[in-house]
């Protein structure tokens, strides 16, 4: 396959009003059901403005429609979603992340789940693009958070074919579908920033996990690290999520700053995040063997006797932890579709 | 006044091909030979995959030609396929040292990627160039290539015995590559 795609399609519409845009688009089966800017040739040249090389490069291709998509395709989708151009490095790292084969979005995009990729943005650039990690980070108001999510969805229904009822089967969708992105509060998070749990060490990264919307979790009055990660950890217990099925499936733990404070105050590093979790977020395996027949487990898990206690995920690196938030006292988990394993790539033009 | 937009969708391209995930570590797996039969083909590679085992404590699980009718100049059989997918975990084939049985070998070792198995080409210096622009045919230039000296027919069982044991530690790194 050659590595370079063609220059897209370009097509007149009626005028320059924003109902012009949509009907043209809708009609032929584009967009996400909200108005659009419209992607002229000026605005996307402003956009392949903030990337390096070649603008028709084949950074990946995202199936089911196995859609090429290039740095242009990535410029018109994040001005049709009303991008600022500083952002396109974390769009074209964003391409590259959702083709990679672990990340499975052949199965991510066709599945009856509602599973959307949610984006994190790491680093130096959320801080430059004025990403928001802190109050209302999963949104709304935050024009960097809000336009880069959606652009990431545009990409998903027009260059992968994730279209409702076509190339996504997901039976009641979800709302993060039209845009799921975040920054980690690097900030006010006491430990190290998360890629480099990931072996990225890079100025700035981006990260993907593709799951449910978040729950929340909340603990007003605890001053240990236990009593709040046991909350935490009823949220994570649940048969209703693919995670319990699933050994492979992956938790991310979205600490909001209060909470990460008073567990690290404690002494605690991430890793006793994850491990406390992994202990307490558990049900006897029988009950999980009378709840599935059919299960994605780990060998060892098998051997574990009804009366004992099995977690909810078939290893403690599988429960991924970061800070998120304002202030409060809340934290958030994202539960995994399953069969899709997170990447964390460095943001790279 | 009308205006001019671009098409957000761009071209469509043929299904791609990407590596599969590599193991973290090889412990216990199955390895398997896939041998398409040229000279020494199958004596470098069954030699590789012992020494793999050896070496990782992984078995090997088959050893096996390309089936019934089936040679270096065409894909294994659909049944020969099927036991590589079932009962191996990771896969060495070749080997790559001419035009067809190169072209043939990538394309049997897409496949195995495609349904999840690692699978390893061995070529030789005369020929890494157009293994890897086969590889890059099916959109996988990234391909798991090791390159044997050139030739493999007609080189003594010693040196290519030889040949062998000095690749294992890269094949090793090229099965627990993740892309």
């Amino acid at each position: 396959m050659e590595r370079r795609a063609g220059t897209p399609e370009v097509f007149e519409i009626a005028d320059a009003s924003p109902e012009a845009l949509l009907e043209a688009y809708a009609s032929r089966g584009w967009g996400d059901g909200l108005p659009l800017v419209a992607p002229t040739a000026e605005r996307v040249e402003a956009m392949l403005a903030h990337t390096e090389g070649d603008p028709e490069e084949i950074l990946g291709v995202l199936p089911p429609r196995f859609g090429k998509a290039t740095r242009r395709l990535v410029a018109i989708n994040a001005v049709l979603a009303g991008c600022q151009p500083e952002v396109m490095p974390v769009l074209v790292s964003a391409v590259r992340g959702l083709a990679r084969p672990e990340l499975n979005l052949r199965g991510v995009n066709a599945t009856t789940h509602p599973v959307a990729p949610m984006l994190v943005v790491h680093g130096a650039i959320a801080e430059a693009c004025g990403f928001n990690s802190g109050i209302g980070a999963f949104g709304p108001g935050n024009r960097a958070n809000a336009t880069v999510g959606r652009a990431v969805r545009l990409m998903l229904l027009h260059l992968a074919g994730a279209r409702p009822g076509d190339g996504d089967a997901s039976q009641d969708g979800q709302p993060s579908k039209y845009s799921y992105c975040v920054a980690e509060n690097l900030a006010a998070s006491p430990w190290e920033a998360y890629p480099r749990t990931r072996g990225v060490d890079a100025p700035s990264a981006v990260t993907l996990h593709c799951g449910e919307n978040p729950h929340n979790v909340h603990d007003m009055e605890s001053s240990e690290p236990a009593p709040i990660l046991d909350k935490v950890a009823t949220a994570m217990a649940s048969f209703g999520q693919n995670n319990a099925p699933i050994a492979q499936g992956e938790y991310f733990v979205l600490l909001g700053p209060e909470h990460a404070a008073t567990i690290a105050a404690a002494g605690w590093g991430r890793r006793d995040v994850s491990l406390y979790l992994y202990e307490r977020a558990r049900f006897p395996a029988g009950e999980f063997r009378a709840a599935f027949t059919s299960r994605a487990w780990m060998p060892w898990m098998e051997g574990v006797a009804d009366d004992q206690l099995l977690p909810m995920t078939g290893h403690p690196d599988n429960i991924r932890v970061m800070v998120v938030g304002g202030a409060g006292k809340h934290s958030m988990i994202v539960p995994s579709w399953g069969m899709t394993t997170s990447v964390t790539l460095p943001v790279e033009p | 006044m009308s205006i001019s937009v671009y098409a957000p969708d761009g071209e469509v391209g043929p299904e791609p091909a990407a590596l599969t995930a590599g193991p973290r570590v090889l412990t216990g797996l199955r390895i398997g030979v896939l041998d398409n039969g040229k000279p020494n083909a199958g004596l470098l590679l069954a030699r590789v995959g012992e020494q793999l085992a050896a070496r990782t404590g992984a078995v090997v699980a088959l050893v096996t030609e390309k089936g019934p009718g089936a040679n270096a100049a065409t894909p294994c059989t659909e049944a020969v396929f099927e036991r590589l997918r079932t009962e191996c975990d990771v896969v060495l084939t070749g080997s790559a040292d001419c035009g067809s049985c190169t072209s043939w070998s990538v394309h049997d070792a897409i496949q195995l990627e495609r349904s999840g198995i690692p699978t390893v080409v061995a070529t030789t210096t005369h020929f890494v160039e157009l293994t890897r622009r086969v590889a890059a045919g099916f959109g996988v230039p990234e391909a798991r290539v090791v390159v044997f000296p050139h030739p493999l027919g007609g080189t003594d069982d010693d040196t290519i015995i030889a040949w062998a044991d000095a690749a294992v530690d890269e094949v090793v790194a090229l099965l627990t590559r993740s892309a």
